[in-house]
This record gives structure tokens, C-alpha cells and sequence, in this order.
């Protein structure tokens, strides 16, 4: 990029070697000749005598400039005014003074405005003709009303457009538009008044080349520049060098100063005949330029540019004010998305969400083009992005290469050459991450600026200039800067930059909130898992209870009754005996019970050791154990086969199976007892009936015994109900088929009853077919 | 026949209803071998470890020990594990008669060293019945290391 203007003087711009175009050599502030609306007269500081003079001082006086050499103003001013001039004199610096002279040893003694300044060791005397109409430049009213406009504009854009409409107003040019440099120097043209035939330009950027680096050297010096009439003919200083001097003089704060050949050629282009502008300078820097232009020759006085000047001067006064204004409304909007997105994101569920789901997003917070979400591996766009893989790649790159929690460039194809694939949509990125988790992010995108703004000469052609390549056209400037600016996007502000980090701290302060809030929940889950676990171990010393200690005294109580019987049976009578065998008989009932109990509480904790398990072997096993007690009941089963091979704990299994066919001969009133063991068909389901009935075996054990009442379905699987008196049906402790049920409830499953009173039952129970375990 | 006519039988059970119940099958059954009881584990510790260290003490270690799991203070598991530890007291056998059927407390007492394991039955007569196969076992049919 090119140095500031500020670090460069003229001087070193002499024999300079090329830096960025072939016009930045040339040495624009000693051109050695004047415009001619005016004639020049440089005097020796020390002598006040002239030492060179423009030659065109013979067409406005009629004196040739050998008859002024070595001569004193005395040659032309009257006593009067040179008495002014001497008085101005030890005062004189490069500020320029202005004086009304009449030259009275000249010819019909003409007036003149006489232009006074002291630079490069000379005293400099230029003369402006007066025209006989020419009325005050100074309209009060009007620039009154004008500054309180200025003064009320709300935005740059506004107050510039004050300025300009006020300067066109009093100068009549056909255009005068505010020119905006920016950081790169490129300019932008950002109000405009002018006549309603002209095509407008504004909005267009024009490349920082178009305007070279010593010209903005010397515009921060010589806040005005004047061109009447671009066709003019440079009148040349006599002598070119003043005695003694190794170049022309300097004339930066020279008014008449005759300009480079180039600006008028890239002015003809333009269309412009007479021109004048004005420099904007903030805080030392060139912010703009006031550009004035006509089409055809303009002769402006030099009292009216004095107001034009204090017109410039009084807007680069303001400016600073103006951009603050304008920055904190900016600002504020920024501030007032921000607040609006803080707010969704609290009042939402899920806190991303209120990023892009609500009326203000993401891509309110400040001016961009699109933006992305990404959030645990999920991506969401905003407004224009590049393409998804596209997003994700640029994800990676930014996972492996940034290291900072806010990420900036106005140019990502620098960064990553891969990057000039998204140039349209992301040359500039504005990413933060997402606290702690690496792979997220929330980016920014701003488009190529090449895509956002209109370019001056675009459509223009190329100017064959008379020695070539030395000069360049409007249209050569653009393509060089269009270089410049590929893949670059509009560069991000300190305040953007501000406000992406404190998305990312709310972010980030939100997400600190939920893990609190996840914690807690599992803290108490934990708790609660803690309380779980201590009553699990409650009901292990239960179970131990039950088995040892209540057993204890229980059996006790037993063999204290069987000794009784034993010992003393001859001091008891009969009803004695029978009471203590019946305590006998109510000891060993509660022991039982005890072991039921036990048993049960057993299932629960028991880890099932599943696996295949041939359906057909497991029944015939629990057939052939109960062998004796089929044929002492008379029982016949039928095992309608062949059953498959299911994932099942097969000792837990054979449990529950053997129950199922214990009950099936027990609870029976006919003689001839039978039981069908099989698969029952397709679609059976339980009572939950959760899961699809593809997922389970159903298996079922039909008896034709004496059935169960509807109302009883359900009891008969808790513990210790029993439908029947204890000395019935072969008695049990009724906890059989409590423990079964559990058994195929650990195992995923069901078991349930289907029966009508008196008409046997069937007994389901389902297994899934990929066993889950349930704890 | 008998191998070990006359070394005690170790009865550590803390419940006294429980070691009248076994004392009454072991008159029933005629068991010669005297029976000696300790009522807890640091009691039963205390014999074994101190048999034949001084001439007032028991000179005979016993043939057998029946050892009771639940008991307050140093429990079965404790005096099995030390026993089995110990390098003169490990060849005893010892059967463990305990009220748990629980399957730990099974597994854990094989893996201590337990040369079996019965649980004590509510009903009389399966403890009495229980008794006469276990004497019948380890006091008749089974050679017993030789005990100094």
C-alpha cells in the first residue's frame, strides 16, 4: 500500500523512483510556468526586486518581463498601494494575502487583485484581473442559512450535501461533489449537486492512483486549487531558474500554479473544462476533496474561492463532530440488534435460536452481506454465504489457523488463497468462536468491494496518450486498482470488531448458564441416583434381614415346638399335639414365605446371563423335571413345535416355564389333564403392547383347568395374592408367579393371562428378539 | 475305621438355640467325639491360636470346626479367613452352617477356604438329618490330615 501522504514533502518527491505509476515522479509542484488567467511576479527576499516573471505579463500589462527584471513594485503600484504592499511584507508567509491594486504607472491604469505570499525564498506577486461586474462575493443571508444547515445535518452524507448545494449555488458550477477517500485512498464520490443534464456520479469510487501521492502532499498545503480553463497555454516563468537556483521554484502555494499535463488530460476525459477543489483535511490527513467542475472554461474570483474555502474549512471543522454523530448512531443500531438479540436469545429455548429465527438476526447486529452458525457440527446461514462444503472447509481452515476468540480480515483470500473461490460472498470475515468448544463458530461475511461499488471510467476507453505508456487514462487507473482491491472486502471497525466480542462473551456468559443449569440438574440427578442406590442396599440388608435374622427366631420358635413334641409328647393330651404341630406347620409356612420374599427381592438385582437359548430343548428339559408330578396328575403336554431359538438367560427361563407348568397341573378339577406349550402367532401382543410385535417372541403355556376370572388378571401376578384357601390346589406361597413375572420383565418382556372362568388359561410371555437389558 | 476317634468337634455359633438344636442332634446321632463350643468368632480365634501354648490350654486341635457366619463382632467370614491363613490351623476342615442362602456369601466362603457349606434349616428334622450326613462325612468316611 501506498505511504501517507503526510510523510512526504515535495522535495523527496524529486527524482523519486516509480512506486506505484509513472505519474508519481513527476515533480508537480515546480512546473516552471502559470496558468494565465493571472500573471506572476517573484521577488528576491532580500532585494524585493523581481527576479523572474510570467511571460504573459506582456499581454496583461504591456511591458515585457525584461523591463521588470531587477525592477521593484514601485514599477507598477502607485505610492498609496505600495505602501500597503510594504506594510504586508515583514508579516508574509505562505499564507496568502489579498489586496485591491490599481497598477498606476500601468497603462489605463487596470485593477488587479494582488495575491501576497513568501515561499522558497521568494516573495510571491500574482495578479488576478478584476471584472468590471464582479459584486461581492459575500451573500450572508444565504451562507448563513447554509451553515445552519450544516450545522443540523445528522450524517456526513447529509452535511456534505449541505456543503456541495451551497458551493454550487454561489459559484454556479455544473457540478460540485464531496469526494470521500478511503483508508486504502481510494475515493468515493459521496454527494453531488449538479445541473439536471449532467449524468450522475455519484456513489462512484474512483481508484486512490487517480490522485498521486505528491498531489495529496501538496493538497494538504494548498487547500485550493483552480483550473478556469483546461485548454489553457502554460505561460512560463522568465528565467525558468531564478539566478543561483538548481530548478524552477516551488510553487505549492502559488495560486496561478499551472497544473500537470496528465490531470488536464484525465480532466478532458472527464468532460471538464474548468474545475476547482478543495481540499478537506481532518486532524492532518486528507479526508476528501470538494470537486467543482464545469464544461465549459469558468472564470471563478478569487474572493468567491475564499468563501469556498471557508465553507471547506468549516466543514472539516465539523467533520469530527459529524462522524462521531454518525458513528454513535451507528453505534446505537448496533447496540439496539445487539440488545434485541440478547433478548430472543435469553427468552428462547434453545438461546442460538433466537439468533435467525426471530425478526432481528445476526445480520442486523452490522452492515454484512450473510452470516453462518456453527453449533455442534450443525450450520446455519444468514442472508448471502458461500456454499455449504464451501463453509465447511473455511470452517477447517479457521479451526486449524486462528487461535484468537475474534477473528477479523477485510481480505480472507490473503489469509488462504483458497479463499478467492468465495471473493464474491466472504472476502471479508468477522468470525468468534463459541467459548469453549473448538469447531464453533459464529462468521460474518462481507462481499468483494469490486462487487459492491460502481467504478468511474469502467466503461471508459483506453487514451492512446501521445508518448504512451507515461500517462495513464481513467480506465488504466481502474484496472490497476481493481488489482489492488480483488478478494478485499470493506474493512471491519474497531466498534463492529467491539460488538462481535461481546456477542461471543453473551454467548458465552449463556452457555456458562445452561452448563449451571445442566449441573445442578445433574448434581441432583446424582442425588437422587445416591438416594437410589442407598435404598437398593436398604433392600439388600432387607433381603438379608428376612434370610438371617427374622429366620433366627423363627427357628427358634420350631425346634423349640418339635422338641416340645418330642420330649413332652406324653404330658400333652391330643389338642395339646395338635396345637403345637400346627405351630410346627405356621413356622415352616413363614420360612417359606421369608425365601419367597427373598427370592423376589433376589430378580431385581440379579444380572441375567443371556444367551442362545433352543426354545425346544429348554421346554423338554422342564418337562422331563417334573416328570413324576405329570404322571401322578395324569397331566399330558403337547409341545406344538418346533419353537425357536431365542437370547434369554436360560436358567431364569427354565424358572419360569416351570411355574407356568406347575400352576397349569395344579390348578386343575378334571382328571385328565392337558397343557400345549407352543409359539403363539404372529402379532400377539401384550398387555402394555409397547413395542412392535415384530420385536418379541410370544410363547404361551394353555391349560384346561379350572381358569381365572377377568377380575383377577391382574392380582394373580402379585405377591403373595392367592386366589384359593392354602390347603387347596396343592397350596404354594403365592409369590410364583410375581417372581416369573419379573423374571421375563428383566428379560424386556411380558407376561400376562388370557382366561375365562372355568375354561382354562393361557399363560403369555414375550422375549424381545434382541435382548435389551433392563436394569 | 474312624480315623479321628476322639478330637473335639468346634461348634462357634453365638445363638444358644441353635447350638441346643445342634447338641440335640448330635446326642441323637451318638456322636463320641466330644463337642466344644465358642460363643463368637474372637473366642474361637482365641482357642485355635492358643492351643498347646500352655499346659492349662486345650492340647487337641479339633477335627472339625462348625462355623456359624453371622455373629457379632469377628464374624464367620473373619475367623474362616484367618484360619485358612493360618499355617498351622489351615488343614482343619471347616463347614460352614450359616442361616444365608445367599449365593456371595456361598461363593465368598468357597473362595476363603470353606470345605463346605450348609445352610441351617428352619425344620428340625432336616437339621438333624443334615448333621448325621455331615459327621457320618467328615468324622467316618473322609481321612483327615494328621493334626499336631
Amino acid at each position: 500500500m501506498a505511504q501517507p501522504a503526510t510523510s512526504l514533502t515535495d522535495e523527496s518527491l524529486v527524482g523519486q523512483p516509480i512506486t506505484l505509476t509513472n505519474c508519481d515522479r513527476e515533480p508537480i509542484h515546480i512546473p516552471g510556468a502559470v496558468q494565465p488567467y493571472g500573471f506572476v511576479l517573484c521577488l528576491a527576499e532580500a532585494t524585493k526586486l523581481v527576479v523572474q516573471a510570467s511571460d504573459n505579463v506582456e499581454a496583461y500589462l504591456g511591458i515585457s518581463v525584461d523591463q521588470l527584471l531587477h525592477k521593484g513594485l514601485d514599477r507598477l503600484l502607485g505610492p498609496d498601494h505600495l505602501a500597503q504592499v510594504q506594510a504586508l511584507w515583514p508579516t508574509l508567509g505562505t499564507t496568502p494575502q489579498l489586496l485591491g491594486v490599481r497598477l498606476d504607472y500601468v497603462k489605463g491604469q487596470p485593477f488587479f487583485k494582488l495575491i501576497l505570499h513568501r515561499h522558497d525564498r521568494l516573495l510571491w506577486a500574482e495578479f488576478e484581473p478584476v471584472a468590471e461586474t464582479e459584486a461581492s462575493a459575500l451573500d450572508l443571508p444565504s451562507l448563513n442559512l447554509t451553515l445552519s444547515q450544516m450545522l443540523e445535518a445528522g450524517t456526513v452524507l447529509e452535511f456534505s450535501q449541505r456543503a456541495v448545494e451551497h458551493v454550487r449555488e454561489i459559484t454556479g458550477f455544473a457540478r460540485v461533489g464531496m469526494y470521500r477517500f478511503a483508508p486504502d485512498e481510494s475515493g468515493e464520490m459521496i454527494a453531488e449537486a449538479k445541473r439536471a443534464d449532467l449524468d450522475p456520479l455519484l456513489g462512484l469510487h474512483y481508484p486512490a492512483t487517480d490522485i498521486p501521492q505528491q498531489a495529496r502532499a501538496m493538497y494538504l498545503k494548498n487547500w485550493l486549487r483552480f483550473i478556469p480553463d483546461v485548454g489553457y497555454q502554460p505561460a512560463p516563468l522568465v528565467p525558468v531558474r531564478a539566478p543561483g537556483a538548481t530548478r524552477p521554484p516551488d510553487m505549492t502555494y502559488a495560486v496561478l500554479r499551472s497544473v500537470s499535463p496528465i490531470h488536464i488530460e484525465y480532466l478532458k476525459n472527464m468532460g471538464v473544462a474548468a474545475t476547482m477543489t478543495i481540499s478537506i483535511i481532518q486532524d492532518g490527513r486528507l479526508w476528501g476533496m470538494m470537486m467543482c467542475h464545469h464544461d465549459s472554461p469558468r472564470l471563478v474570483g478569487y474572493e468567491l474561492r475564499e468563501l469556498c474555502l471557508f465553507i471547506a474549512k468549516t466543514f472539516s471543522a465539523l467533520l469530527p463532530t459529524k462522524e462521531k454523530l454518525e458513528q454513535s448512531a451507528y453505534q446505537l443500531r448496533m447496540q439496539q440488534a445487539q440488545a434485541q438479540l440478547f433478548e430472543q436469545m435469553g427468552s428462547h429455548s434453545n438461546f442460538l435460536a433466537g439468533l435467525y429465527q426471530q425478526p432481528t438476526t445476526l445480520l442486523d447486529v452490522f452492515d454484512c452481506g450473510g452470516a453462518a452458525i456453527f453449533f455442534e457440527g450443525e450450520l446455519i446461514t444468514l442472508g448471502h454465504t458461500p456454499t455449504e462444503p464451501q463453509l465447511r472447509e473455511l470452517l477447517s481452515w479457521l479451526h486449524q489457523n486462528v487461535r484468537q476468540d475474534v477473528f477479523y480480515t477485510d481480505s480472507y483470500a490473503r489469509h488462504n488463497p483458497a479463499g478467492r473461490a468465495l471473493r464474491a460472498t466472504a472476502s471479508g470475515l468477522l468470525a468468534i468462536t463459541l467459548a469453549q468448544e473448538p469447531g464453533d463458530y459464529i462468521v460474518w461475511f462481507r462481499p468483494e468491494v469490486l462487487q459492491s461499488v460502481a467504478w468511474a471510467g469502467k466503461h471508459e476507453k483506453v487514451e492512446k496518450m501521445d508518448d504512451g505508456q507515461l500517462f495513464l487514462s481513467p480506465r488504466q487507473s481502474f484496472a490497476a486498482w481493481s488489482q489492488e482491491v480483488e478478494n478485499t472486502a470493506a474493512p471491519w471497525l474497531p466498534l463492529e470488531v467491539e460488538a462481535a466480542r461481546a456477542i461471543r462473551l453473551h454467548i458465552s456468559d449463556i452457555r456458562v448458564k445452561i452448563l449451571n443449569e445442566l449441573q445442578a440438574r445433574a448434581a441432583s440427578l446424582s442425588r437422587l441416583n445416591t438416594e437410589l442406590a442407598r435404598s437398593n442396599d436398604e433392600l439388600d440388608s432387607f433381603a438379608y434381614i428376612a434370610s438371617h435374622d427374622l429366620k433366627e427366631p423363627l427357628r427358634g420358635i420350631h425346634n423349640y415346638s418339635v422338641f416340645l413334641l418330642e420330649d413332652y409328647a406324653e404330658l400333652l393330651d391330643e389338642e395339646g399335639v395338635s396345637k403345637l404341630q400346627t405351630l410346627v406347620r405356621l413356622s415352616q409356612r413363614m420360612e417359606s414365605l421369608i425365601d419367597s420374599l427373598l427370592q423376589l427381592s433376589r430378580i431385581g438385582r440379579l444380572d441375567l446371563e443371556p444367551q442362545t437359548t433352543n426354545m425346544n430343548q429348554l421346554v423338554a428339559e422342564v418337562i422331563e423335571l417334573l416328570h413324576p408330578r405329570l404322571e401322578q396328575t395324569h397331566t399330558t403336554v403337547e409341545v406344538r413345535g418346533p419353537l425357536p431359538t431365542v437370547q434369554a438367560d436360560p436358567t431364569r427361563l427354565r424358572e419360569v416355564l416351570n411355574n407356568l407348568l406347575s400352576n397349569a397341573l395344579k390348578y386343575s378339577n378334571k382328571p385328565e389333564r392337558h397343557v400345549v406349550i407352543g409359539e403363539a402367532e404372529a402379532g400377539k401382543i401384550g398387555v402394555l403392547g409397547a413395542a412392535s410385535p415384530a420385536d418379541y417372541h410370544v410363547f404361551y403355556v394353555q391349560d384346561n383347568g379350572i381358569g381365572i376370572d377377568a377380575r383377577h388378571h391382574d392380582t394373580i401376578f402379585r405377591i403373595f395374592r392367592r386366589l384359593h384357601a392354602q390347603d387347596k390346589y396343592g397350596g404354594g406361597t403365592g409369590a410364583g408367579l410375581a417372581i416369573a413375572k419379573k423374571m421375563i420383565e428383566k428379560h424386556g418382556g411380558e407376561l400376562w393371562v388370557e382366561s375365562v372362568l372355568g375354561q382354562g388359561a393361557t399363560f403369555y410371555f414375550s422375549i424381545p428378539k434382541l435382548i435389551q437389558r433392563v436394569s | 475305621m474312624s480315623a479321628n476317634p476322639l478330637l473335639p468337634v468346634l461348634v462357634v455359633e453365638d445363638s444358644a438355640e441353635d447350638f441346643l438344636a445342634l447338641g440335640r442332634a448330635f446326642r441323637k446321632h451318638a456322636l463320641p467325639n466330644p463337642v466344644l463350643r465358642c460363643a463368637d468368632g474372637d473366642e474361637a480365634l482365641e482357642y485355635l491360636r492358643g492351643y498347646g501354648k500352655h499346659p492349662d490350654w486345650p492340647q487337641n486341635l479339633p477335627a472339625l470346626v462348625l462355623l456359624d457366619l453371622n455373629m457379632p463382632g469377628t464374624d464367620g467370614r473373619d475367623v474362616l479367613g484367618a484360619l485358612k491363613l493360618d499355617p498351622r490351623l489351615h488343614n482343619i476342615p471347616v463347614v460352614i452352617f450359616s442361616t444365608s442362602s445367599s449365593h456371595r456369601d456361598i461363593e465368598d466362603c468357597y473362595r476363603l477356604g470353606a470345605n463346605s457349606y450348609l445352610t441351617k434349616p428352619v425344620s428340625y428334622t432336616e437339621l438333624e438329618e443334615k448333621i448325621r450326613i455331615t459327621m457320618k462325612y467328615w468324622l467316618e468316611t473322609s481321612e483327615l490330615p494328621a493334626l499336631l
